[in-house]
């Protein structure tokens, strides 16, 4: 009796369980967030859906709404879309420059919060208006893909740190660091471009690290597996070194904060004479002197703007016993650096 | 005389009583030329080769001095003759395929010669377990072709026959083999006890045995190997185990038996231990795949979308986007169809069969996607699926297999993918619980045995398997002594 309860029960209770049947939802692929213009919402939300045609190309479809929760915002797409909306496919969601500089935290935390989406998803923030960079046309594939793609790709072999929303909000909570999103324009229909990194305070946007910055900035936060760089020499001679692979060691003492970077590389390009073994030499010490000079500039700017993205505190904390995060904060205003670069120039190629 | 005479016909009537109405059963009377005694001959046409009694039987009897019954196994040119004096014996001997004497004079007393006609099959290749290498003998219906199959690989007095005979109306025999020095004896015994105890009448093939014997007879899986192969017999008697011989039977059964032996084709014997190992674990692997793949199909496209790889999401909207029935009705479609187009197959006579294959794959696969029933990426999984459960080399666990699937298809519908991990714990536990012959049936695997791994998942060389697998508790577990075998005198130090 007791098993026939039981297998009653295990038939009539998988009613309860919510079916979404791949071909019959709206899957919600890339989101954008704005300042609502008008006051009484907080922000305009678009999301982005992908439709996919007989011959397996890809429309791009947005819908945009007004709330003040996220959830508002896929009630309003609900009522203008054929399938019922659901979220677990996000890849990209986008972040306008006003609501970056207000603060964003509410909106990431409902992702967190949402078990279908994953930790991969990559949050970033735009030049523009968010509605307009999800409304292109990027490539065949799909905006979100190809936005995914375009910073995934930057990630692994450009000078993008690693990034997503799980360690966007890692960075967040964790203290003693702050967190940092890859910024992105949209340069024409069918193009858009990555800019720079915005700092956050918070969840407020406070600065841009430009393109030139992000080498520095990647060798600081992040190790290389696979970067390039090039060095100008004293002739205007150019330099092309490639396979950069990095790690860093940062120590701190009470009042110091020695950064060491190691660089190993190949040149593979050279637009002088003859690459001999000075040159290479000379390649290895502007490169250290460069990046130890860019770095310190870097980490004086963070300072001056308050941010620590480097996580200088939370290296602080993992060094120290009796840890003060209060002290931290004042402490900070204060630190000094000195940043030891040492590059090593493995292989030249194979020509002597 | 007469009087006599009539008193013998009444008395034989007695038992003659059924088989008088056979067509078959014959009695005819002979006078011996030189003593001028009347001798009759009882037996079975349809059972005796009629050659023996009249190149071999008759014209001895006929022209010889022949006084009494004793005197057959002088004139009688034939080995197995007996005298005997026991009313009883008669039918069974007749049936046989025995030849009855009697005399006039000697009522009491019966001569039976053998005479049984045997059609025997000529030898074949195995068609179920066929290899490519090795030997191409497998076992044909009669039991004595097949115990000489196997004793001609065994040539040691320790191999013993021993011989049953079961079911009431059909006396099947069936015989045990095992090594007296090396099989367990618990083993033995465990196995007369349960061969004794059979109440069926009727026996027609050694799969009835697997099913009346085996220690869980309500579970799908088969706890008993079946092999056609007398190399493979002969290889697992060396190994400790038993083999079950059924008359009229090209299957030989294997007991104890583990879950990895129905994945080990004997063919893994003959290759080097490198491509036999890959290819258990790719036929371990395609087992996996074979029950797995059209329930995650269903699970993910039902309940998990969000686990679909996003450059797979196209491949499998656009091909679902015009299907109007949902995954698990679509899943089935497919599946019952290949399962309808394996019965069909099998149960079709060859040549005919061939249009099977046309049917199958132009039109059911072709058309149902064209007509939008199914998507064209199910169709791949559901074939590849079937194909997969193909490469199971014992016949018996392939039908499992096919089974297993639905049972998971049923839960991934009702609970996606949590579904099929709670099937897969009740499979599980099923199987942990899973005995042959009281030795568990996951061994090595459940509980774990490292040193029985030799010849599981993979199969390591043979200077490795100096051990036979210790869950047969054997009475010698040492096979050969690797030191010995180490030692290779050809090569100079």
């Amino acid at each position: 009796m007791k098993k026939l309860l039981l297998i009653c029960l295990v038939l009539l209770l998988s009613g309860c369980v919510d079916k979404e049947i791949l071909d019959d939802i709206n899957i919600e692929v890339g989101v954008g967030y704005d300042l609502a213009e008008d006051p009484k919402d907080k922000y305009r939300g678009t999301i982005l859906f992908q439709e996919f045609q007989p011959d397996k190309s890809v429309i791009n479809r947005t819908f945009s709404g007004n709330g003040k929760l996220r959830q508002d915002l896929i009630i309003d797409v609900t009522r203008q879309s054929s399938e019922p909306v659901v979220t677990g496919g996000l890849k990209v969601a986008v972040f306008g420059p006003k609501i970056s500089k207000l603060g964003i935290y509410d909106l990431i935390d409902s992702f967190q919060r949402d078990p279908s989406i994953g930790a991969r998803v990559f949050v970033i923030t735009s030049e523009d208006k968010a509605e307009d960079l999800l409304k292109g046309e990027y490539g065949t594939r799909g905006n979100s893909t190809y936005i995914y793609n375009l910073i995934q790709h930057n990630i692994e072999h450009r000078d993008i740190p690693k990034t997503n929303l799980h360690l966007a909000f890692r960075n967040y909570h964790e203290r003693g660091r702050d967190m940092f999103l890859p910024r992105l324009k949209k340069i024409a229909n069918d193009k858009v471009e990555l800019i720079g990194i915005s700092l956050f305070e918070k969840d407020k946007e406070v600065d841009i690290l430009p393109l030139e910055d992000l080498f520095f900035f990647k060798l600081l936060v992040d190790k290389y597996s696979e970067g390039n760089f090039d060095v100008q020499l004293k002739k205007g001679d150019l330099a092309a070194i490639k396979s950069i692979k990095s790690t860093h060691k940062i120590k701190i003492t009470d009042n110091h904060a020695a950064i060491n970077i190691n660089i190993e590389g190949i040149v593979r390009e050279y637009t002088g004479t003859k690459l001999t073994t000075a040159v290479v030499k000379d390649v290895e010490k502007k490169l250290e002197k460069k990046v130890e000079r860019e770095c310190l500039k870097l980490l004086k700017k963070f300072q001056e703007l308050g941010v620590d993205p480097v996580g200088l505190g939370q290296i602080k904390k993992t060094q120290h016993r009796n840890f003060d995060y209060k002290k931290w904060e004042d402490d900070y205003k204060t630190l000094g650096f000195e940043v030891k670069c040492n590059v090593n120039i493995e292989e030249t190629g194979i020509i002597e | 005389m007469k009087n006599k005479r009539i008193k013998e016909d009444i008395q034989h009537k007695e038992w003659e009583q059924s088989f008088i109405k056979s067509k078959d059963f014959k009695k005819i009377f002979y006078y011996n030329q030189k003593t001028d005694v009347r001798f009759g001959l009882t037996f079975m046409a349809t059972l005796i080769d009629e050659n023996i009694i009249q190149d071999g039987i008759l014209p001895n009897l006929l022209e010889d001095e022949f006084r009494e019954i004793e005197d057959i196994k002088q004139l009688v040119p034939v080995a197995d003759v007996q005298v005997c004096d026991d009313p009883s014996l008669i039918e069974q001997k007749l049936m046989n395929g025995y030849v009855m004497l009697t005399i006039e004079t000697e009522l009491k007393h019966f001569g039976f010669i053998a005479a049984q006609k045997e059609i025997v099959r000529g030898l074949s290749q195995p068609e179920v377990e066929f290899s490519v290498i090795g030997p191409k003998e497998a076992f044909v219906e009669s039991m004595g072709q097949n115990l000489n199959l196997i004793r001609k690989r065994l040539p040691v007095k320790e191999l013993i026959i021993e011989e049953f005979t079961l079911g009431s109306l059909s006396k099947t025999s069936v015989a045990m083999l095992y090594m007296e020095n090396i099989t367990n004896e618990d083993n033995i015994n465990t196995v007369r006890q349960r061969l004794k105890n059979v109440k069926f009448d009727a026996i027609t093939d050694s799969s009835y045995i697997v099913q009346l014997i085996s220690d869980n007879s309500n579970s799908p899986f088969p706890q008993l190997l079946d092999t056609e192969r007398p190399d493979r017999v002969a290889g697992i008697l060396a190994e400790g185990k038993i083999a079950i011989v059924v008359d009229g039977s090209p299957h030989v059964l294997i007991t104890p038996t583990t879950l990895v032996e129905f994945f080990s084709s004997f063919e893994d014997y003959f290759l080097n231990w490198i491509l036999s190992s890959f290819f258990r674990l790719i036929r371990l692997f395609a087992v996996a795949f074979s029950i797995l793949v059209t329930p995650i199909y269903v699970a993910t496209l039902s309940y998990h979308y969000e686990l679909i790889p996003k450059d797979l999401m196209s491949t499998l909207i656009t091909s679902r986007r015009e299907i109007p029935l949902p995954p698990i009705l679509e899943a089935l479609f497919l599946e019952l169809t290949i399962e309808l187009l394996r019965e069909a197959g099998a149960r079709l006579p060859t040549k005919v069969g061939q249009t099977i294959g046309i049917v199958g794959g132009i039109v059911i696969g072709t058309a149902s996607v064209e007509a939008g029933l199914t998507s064209n990426v199910l169709l791949i999984i559901v074939a590849l699926a079937a194909l997969a459960s193909f490469t199971t080399p014992v016949y018996r666990m392939g039908n499992t297999i096919r089974l297993l699937r639905f049972p998971f298809l049923f839960f991934a519908e009702l609970w996606g993918l949590l579904g099929i991990v709670f099937c897969f714990c009740v499979l599980l536990t099923h199987l942990t619980r899973l005995t042959s012959l009281g030795r568990p049936f996951l061994e090595p695997l459940y509980p774990p045995r490292v040193v029985d791994m030799k010849d599981a998942l993979i199969r390591l060389p043979f200077e490795k398997q100096s051990r036979r697998p210790i869950y047969l508790r054997t009475k010698k577990p040492i096979r050969f002594s690797k030191k010995k075998a180490k030692k290779q005198k050809d090569i100079d130090e």
